[in-house]
Parts: structure tokens; sequence; C-alpha cells
């Protein structure tokens, strides 16, 4: 083979691999960009269904006070936060109660110390994102049996998009 | 006339002009290489179109699965939410599995292209332990139809999901005032009400409650509390689970049913909490209930099936007049 054909040929080698290069490129640069909308995507999706959540958790059987709409049991979620089982039921990183007014001893609220406490934490993961919070009625009875409600603040954290 | 020496030149032309329709190997190589790129090109268009229907499918699952939130919350006996409306005609798949301790409602979405096939398989399924919906497996149509009611036993224990699609009628024959009632009410679609069997519509799911003809694809009868499908297995119902034999399937309804059994007994043991808590700051108020609620909550925990209703049905309403008979602190 003459030396002109031998310089096409590497010629041509050379052609070959920067289209693989540049296509291969385009493709990682694609992913790269494809996967960052989709993660971006999906962590929106979370976060508007944590907003609905937030409404939601307070009709849910597991909280709600019978005798208004929206208004959570205190008295439940205490029972409710002892029960491990409802560790991945809502999909949520972290999920807290807050007695907002009127105040309390600041302390975590278990069977012992309550009515003379601020927090019920629900769920509790080792890393969660900044909680959105939602204003809520905290309802119990008083001493005589009657209802008594008061403001309250329900915190809830996303579960992470790995 | 041609003179020898033009014809010797004419032949020559002629050699050359061959030589013109060689292939060199650039030629070859170009051709092949090409060839080559251009098939991975189209290869790798389809398999991305093919990618996108799925996330894309994926993602309506997931909205879906946010737009039914309205339908679980307020209070209320039974609501119905304006239609969903699709972009394209949508197969939306009802799955449940008794997976975990609530066992879990699985929806999937398939959109319908005129690009290729028409139909593809169902994307990413979005899986939800407090949902519990009654339809059917494969739910068709370019809008579907939303109602819910709560499933009390006898506490509240979950808000049922009834989805049709607008191409899917349904013809009660002889239902329940109280049913004919609600439905109007709430001016669900594609549902009808008549005495005769023979006045439904061909296509339409036949639901008799008070006659058991061949015809009929669910019976119901309020004697015993049951649903006899037509594939011969019979289930059983209580209050709003009424429904789930109108809208839904056999294999579903059994499922979901066991879901909320297993829920009704993690109820069971907060409502237990919430009374011990109760009992020691109000001097022993409904402390009379703890024993039941504790073997409540382990029977619920067993049920294999809708029996299960059956078997409960004299805890939960001694449960119930338990409770309704409390002054002071009732647990729910």
């Amino acid at each position: 083979m003459n030396k002109k054909a031998q310089l096409k040929m590497q010629e041509m080698a050379f052609v070959l691999v920067a289209i693989v290069i540049f296509f291969a490129l385009v493709i990682i640069v694609y992913m790269v960009m494809r996967t960052g909308s989709l993660k971006e995507s999906a962590e929106e999706q979370r976060k508007e269904e944590v907003q609905a959540l937030g409404l939601k958790l307070a009709d849910s059987p597991e909280f709600s006070w019978s005798k208004c709409s929206g208004c959570i049991d205190i008295e439940k979620a205490i029972a409710l936060k002892e029960r491990r089982t409802y560790k991945e039921f809502w999909k949520v990183d972290y999920l807290m109660i807050e007695r907002v007014y009127p105040n309390h001893t600041i302390r975590e609220c278990t069977r012992g110390v309550f009515p003379d406490c601020n927090t019920i934490t629900i769920i509790n993961a080792t890393y969660y994102g900044t909680p959105t919070a939602t204003y809520v009625a905290l309802c119990d009875y008083d001493e005589n049996g009657y209802d008594k409600c008061e403001l309250g603040r329900i915190y809830i954290s996303e579960k992470e998009v790995k | 006339m041609i003179t020898g020496q033009k014809q010797n030149d004419n032949d020559e032309g002629k050699m050359k002009n061959k030589r013109g329709f060689e292939f060199s190997f650039g030629w070859m190589f170009a051709l092949i290489i090409g060839a080559v790129i251009l098939f991975l090109a189209i290869y790798a268009t389809v398999k991305l179109i093919g990618t996108e229907r799925d996330v894309q499918s994926t993602e309506v699952a997931k909205q879906l699965g946010i737009l039914l939130i309205p339908a679980e919350t307020g209070f209320g006996e039974g609501k119905s939410i304006p239609s969903i409306k699709f972009a394209t005609e949508t197969r939306v798949y009802n799955n449940c599995t008794l997976k975990g301790v609530f066992g879990e409602q699985l929806i999937s979405v398939a959109t319908s292209s005129s690009l290729g096939k028409k139909w593809t398989a169902p994307g990413i399924a979005s899986n939800y332990p407090n949902k519990y919906i009654f339809s059917s497996s494969i739910i068709e149509g370019d809008e579907i139809n939303v109602f819910s009611k709560p499933f009390n036993f006898p506490y509240k224990t979950g808000e049922l999901l009834f989805i049709w699609s607008n191409k899917e009628h349904f013809c009660l024959i002889n239902p329940p005032s109280e049913i004919e009632k609600e439905i109007e009410s709430l001016g669900l679609k594609n549902i009808n009400f008549t005495q005769q069997i023979t006045e439904c519509k061909e296509k339409s799911r036949k639901i008799c409650f008070y006659s058991s003809l061949p015809e009929c694809d669910v019976v119901v009868s309020s004697n015993d509390m049951s649903i006899r499908w037509k594939g011969g297995q019979t289930s059983f119902y209580d209050g709003s689970l009424i429904y789930g034999a109108i809208f839904s399937e056999p294999k579903l309804y059994e499922c979901q049913v066991q879901r909320l059994m297993k829920r009704t007994s993690e109820l069971a043991y907060i409502y237990l909490g919430k009374s011990s808590i109760l009992s020691a700051r109000a001097g022993g108020c409904s402390q009379g209930l703890q024993a039941y609620l504790s073997d409540y909550g382990k029977k619920t925990a067993n049920a294999t099936s809708s029996y299960a209703l059956r078997e409960n049905r004299f805890a939960n309403e001694e449960l119930k007049r338990m409770n309704d008979g409390l002054q002071a602190c009732k647990l729910w």
C-alpha cells in the first residue's frame, strides 16, 4: 500500500474517532440535562404533594378531631407517635406538631408529661430538608370533659428525591 | 462519416468513463459509516421517544395522585370533585398490593400516541399506602370522574375513592333509595337507574340489588350484606363499601378491603392509646373500651378476605354503642 493511501486511512480513522467522541459528548450533555430536569420536576411534584398533604393530614383518621374539619386531636397524635408502623405511611422525612398558643413548657410531649409540653414529633429521619409549616387547630378535652382547642402548627418535610 | 482515428479516440473515452464508476476506499468507507450513523440516530430517536413516553406516563400518574387529594379531605358523607381531563386518551391502571403494614395502592398510566404503537406499557407506578381506589383495573378515556366517601368501622378508617371514565356506563337495577338520592344529589355522570334490566344500555355494567338475573354483572344483597360477582365469587360489604360493588372488580375489592382492615387494626391501637391518656387525666374516662379495642385490633389485623367485615360486625357495633354511650369523653 502506498503512503498516500495509508495517510487517507489514518485521516478517516481520526474523523471516525472524532465523530464518536462528538456523539458521546452530545448524549452525555443531554442525559445530564434531562436527569437534572427530571429530578427538579420530581422534587416540585413532591413539594406540591406535601403542601396538599398538610391539609389532608388534619382530616386523616389518625389525626382528626371528630367534631371539626381540619382540627387535630392532640391525644391521638401522642398515641400515634408511639406507633412505629406509621413511619412510611405518609412518605415524609419529618412530621412534627407544635402547640403555638397558649404557651406551654418547651419540651417533647409524652404520655407522662402531657399536657405540660409543646411538641409532638411523630416522624424524625436522620436527614431531612427544610420543613413546610401549616397552621392548624389542636383539640382535646379539658379537665371537665369539655372540648378545648388551641393554635398549633404542623411541620412536614418531604422525602428527598434520590 | 467516422474516420479510423476518431474511432480510436471514442474507444479511449469509453475506457476513461468506466473508471468513473469505480468505488474508491473513501467512498465505501463513507457509505458504510454513514449508514451506521443513520441507523444509530434512528434507533436512538425511537428509544428516546419511548423513554419520553414512559417519563410522561409516570408524571401523569404522580399528578393524578396529587389531584385526588382534594377528594380525600374535608368533612361530609360523600363528595365529588370536578372531572379530571387528560390531554390525550389515557389508560389508568389501578392495582393494589398487601405489601407492608398497610398494603399499597398503585397507580400507573399509559398515554396513547398517534406515533408508533397506540398504547405502550404503563409507566412506573406511584404507590400510596393511604389511598383506596375502587374502579375497574384499567380505566380508559380522556376524562375520569371521581367521587369519595368515608368508610367507618366503627370509627373513620379511610376515604374511599370511586373512579370511572367517560366511556364507562353503569346501570343500577332497583337500588336502595338512599343510594339513588346520593348519586343524584352529587350529579354523578354515566349512572342510570332502572326497574328492569332490559332498560339498561347494552354495554353498561349491570348492578342488580333485589334480583339475581343471569344478565347481572354484580348482585348486591342487603339482607346478608353480600356481593356476588359475575364470575361466581362472593364478597361482603359494610357501609360505603356498597359503592365498591358498583365500581370495582372482585380482586381489587378484596385487596382494598383487606388493606382497610389492616388500617382499622392500627387505628384501634391509636384509640387505645388515646383512651389510656384520657383515662389517666379524667378519672378513668373511656376505660371500659380498652379491652374491646385491644381485642378488635388483634382480630381485624388477621383479616384475609372481606369475610372479616362479617366476622367483626358484632364487635364493631358493640364498640360504636359503647363510644356513643360515653357522656364526656367520646373517643371518636
